[in-house]
């Protein structure tokens, strides 16, 4: 996509006219990431003021995701008003030149997400420190957003996570012997479903904005559903949102850490036992995710080379899923 | 006559006729190490990213030719003893519930099916997480 087709500069300044009035916009600058959507950062000058701005947009033709920049640019404002701490949206909407695809602006905070910095690079050691309690915290209260606040917007409600997984497994309709494997592994060990709340659903490095001092902001609300509170800490358990660090959370602290601060922060008690499960039904879903997105290179859905390289991330999932079951019943 | 001394001019040996050298595995390591050699170090941003990413996908379509002989006849092996036609048969008969009363033999024949993944896809990450 070049700078002058219809999300270009000229598109951009009459968006934000209805916000900001007339409005210069320069330094458009694709950055990388984000395997769904494109994201794009600008600068946006009015009389008064100099604007960061960050504007992502649905990936062109993956009909599945049209509406979610949208939808997502809502439950940021909701998620604002409940203290969770994330970017201010300026604008949304769809695009009237290209389908249904839909944008979001949003303002520019400062922070890296890039997770193999954060774990490894000393300017964020006291970030890491503070990293399990922050997100801890965030993750606190997101799950305590009542769900009366997102009337209108359409959100899944899961009820039995593993079957809305499976069904998603078996439309793909390419056998793999170890998801099998672990499906039948998860059933037999599901813990008793406790509640549904409104969860995040892609809670890890990567989707969250760091800053020298810890958690700045939290991004990528892309899938957030309602669902067990507690898959948003198995998840960021996922060996994949490790990023190659031997530590058990996100790559920064271990299980008892997150239990104990998550606990404290949310009133809620979380067994070992259940994070496990989590774990382990969250690299599933990677591995089902990874799946799917190679899938979608395949059928020529899409052309990126990054969705086709996914593709062969199914069987870091395999291996993960064997390890961690064949851990767990010895 | 040559005045030069021509005795290491011979070419190594290959098997690839009719065709000529380099054969497909050596012209896709050239490929892979220019483009990780040469145009990575010199890239930045978006186009280095991608770059990274062709380099390793390469990287895994040589381990891929290189590997498949052999990784086919090892699955070949493990099908027979877990009583599979192929992989879809053995999805099928673990839904079925067939190996629920032999679940640890089951892990560890897919732990050597998913192993020759990875020392194909990414024999990086063939090494156990810290889970306990």
């Amino acid at each position: 996509m070049s700078n002058d087709t219809v999300f270009g500069v000229n598109w951009l300044e009459l968006q934000l006219e209805e916000i900001f009035g007339a409005t210069k916009v320069s330094n458009l600058i694709r950055l990388s990431g984000g395997a769904n959507r494109e994201t794009w950062s600008f600068n946006a000058s009015t009389e008064e003021k100099q604007h960061s701005l960050i504007m992502q947009i649905d990936r062109e033709g993956m009909d599945r995701l049209n509406g979610t920049c949208e939808r997502e640019s809502r439950i940021l404002q909701i998620a604002k008003l409940n203290g969770v701490p994330v970017p201010t949206v300026v604008t949304s909407g769809f695009s009237e030149d290209s389908g249904s695809r839909s944008f979001s602006i949003t303002e520019k905070m400062q922070g890296e997400t890039i997770a193999r910095k954060i774990l490894r690079d000393t300017q964020w050691k006291k970030a890491r420190e503070n990293l399990i309690h922050d997100m801890a915290k965030a993750l606190a209260a997101i799950h305590k957003i009542d769900r009366s606040q997102f009337e209108g917007i359409k959100l899944s409600d899961i009820r039995d996570p593993l079957l809305s997984l499976e069904s998603i497994y078996e439309a793909l309709d390419d056998p793999h012997p170890t998801f099998d494997f672990a499906f039948r592994w998860l059933r037999a060990n599901q813990p008793e479903f406790s509640e549904s709340t409104f969860v995040h659903g892609d809670f890890r490095l990567g989707n969250l904005l760091i800053d020298t001092s810890g958690l700045n902001a939290v991004l990528d609300w892309e899938i957030a559903q309602f669902g067990d509170p507690i898959q948003d800490l198995g998840w960021m358990c996922v060996r994949a949102w490790r990023f190659g660090s031997d530590e058990q959370v996100a790559g920064v602290g271990t299980y008892d850490e997150l239990i104990e601060n998550y606990s404290q922060e949310s009133g809620r008690d979380v067994t070992k036992a259940s994070l496990f499960w989590w774990e382990i039904f969250g690299t599933l879903r990677w591995g089902v995710i990874c799946l799917q997105m190679g899938g979608d290179f395949r059928k020529g859905r899409t052309n990126s080379l990054e969705i086709a390289a996914i593709g062969r991330r199914v069987a870091e999932n395999e291996y993960d899923l064997l390890q961690a079951i064949g851990e767990i019943t010895k | 006559m040559n005045n030069v001394d021509m005795s290491d001019w011979g070419l190594p040996s290959r098997s690839n006729y009719p065709y000529d050298a380099p054969s497909a595995i050596e012209l896709i390591q050239a490929v892979e190490e220019c483009i990780a050699d040469e145009i990575v170090p010199t890239s930045v941003g978006a186009t280095k990213w991608k770059l990274r990413i062709a380099a390793n996908a390469l990287k895994i379509a040589l381990r891929e030719i290189e590997g498949r002989a052999s990784h086919q006849d090892d699955l070949r092996t493990i099908l027979t003893d877990l009583e599979a036609v192929d992989m879809p048969d053995l999805s099928k008969k673990i839904k079925a519930g067939d190996f629920d009363e032999r679940f640890e033999m089951l892990q560890q024949k897919l732990l050597s099916i998913v192993t020759m993944k990875l020392e194909i896809a990414n024999p990086g990450h063939l090494k156990p997480a810290r889970n306990s």
